[in-house]
């Protein structure tokens, strides 16, 4: 609910901004206002007796306030990013290509509903669990809290993990595919679909 | 006028009809084990292929082999599960995802 009165107040920021600028131009049409030439007495804003701003064309004022309405609303607005992060180890006596997947915890809300789900959710990416894995070893996993990363890198050090089979164990199964089929190569993962 | 709505409604139907059907997603389970002494095989990488969606996001069988994929559109038109040991693949079987939730019997390596 707070997310949402904020959105109508950058929204309505960002309209009276926009109304100041089209009024300003209407004014200016109809002849109320001119930019063509200085007042004789300039147009001063004190703030405090320490910020003085003074203008000969007081006209140009309103179009520089209803822009800042409209450039202050875009920026509070802008979609909040998440920070990159570094993460480092070394592993240990793994003979097989290492691969690690991020995984990042679910977002609830304890509210009950009668029938009606209306809820707005604002997923904060904090914890992870990092997951290093090997074909024929065990994953490990760590988790980590990107908000108290030192210097953006989370730093697993040693890995060390066991091998539970080896690639002679298997025995490969491989249908073939029709021919008039065509399937994308593995470096073209990542079309759809999501995993757990 | 009444072609013309029939055409309409053809048209509707016709370009509607695969969002539809592509909005209908599964959840696909399965859990790959040794054919030798039926172990579980952790760390391989599964992903599903589909002629026309293309490739979904990989994933990595667990400590007990398993693995789970969501999201994946229904099609009447079957998917191939691939299993890679890295970058070799060594199982690739096809798969019919027709309904909510697809538990595949237990995939021997």
């Amino acid at each position: 609910m707070q997310h949402e009165t904020f959105s109508y107040l950058l929204l309505s920021g960002a309209f009276c901004g926009i109304m100041m600028v089209l009024g300003g131009i209407l004014l200016l049409y109809k002849g109320a206002i001119t930019l063509g030439g200085a007042t004789a007495d300039a147009l001063t804003v004190e703030f405090k007796k320490e910020l003085r701003i003074t203008t000969q064309y007081p006209a140009l004022g309103i179009f520089i306030i209803g822009l800042m309405f409209v450039v202050i609303s875009a920026f509070l607005g802008r979609p909040s990013e998440t920070q990159p992060f570094t993460i480092k180890a070394n592993t240990i006596g793994v003979n097989e290509p290492v691969s690690v997947r991020l995984l990042a915890g679910g977002w609830n809300k304890n509210l009950q509903h009668t029938g009606q789900i209306l809820e707005t959710h604002h997923p904060y990416v904090d914890t992870l669990q990092i997951v290093v894995s090997a074909p024929g070893y065990r994953p490990l996993t760590r988790t980590i809290q990107l908000s108290r990363l030192e210097n953006g890198t989370a730093d697993l050090g040693d890995i060390t993990l066991e091998q539970s089979i080896a690639f002679e164990n298997l025995s490969p199964t491989i249908a073939p595919v029709p021919a008039h089929v065509q399937l994308d190569s593995l470096e073209a993962s990542g079309q759809f679909g999501g995993t757990q | 006028m009444p072609l013309f709505r029939v055409f309409v409604l053809c048209l509707v139907w016709v370009v509607a009809f695969p969002s539809i059907a592509a909005n209908s997603q599964a959840k696909v389970i399965g859990q790959l084990l040794t054919k030798s002494d039926s172990k579980p095989a952790p760390g391989l990488t599964v992903s599903l292929v589909h002629p026309q969606f293309g490739r979904s996001v990989p994933t990595s069988s667990d400590e007990y082999g398993r693995f789970s994929f969501f999201g994946i559109p229904m099609d009447r038109d079957p998917y191939y599960l691939e299993v890679y040991w890295g970058k070799n693949l060594v199982y690739r079987q096809s798969v019919f995802i027709s309904r909510d939730t697809v538990n595949m019997p237990p995939i021997y390596l």
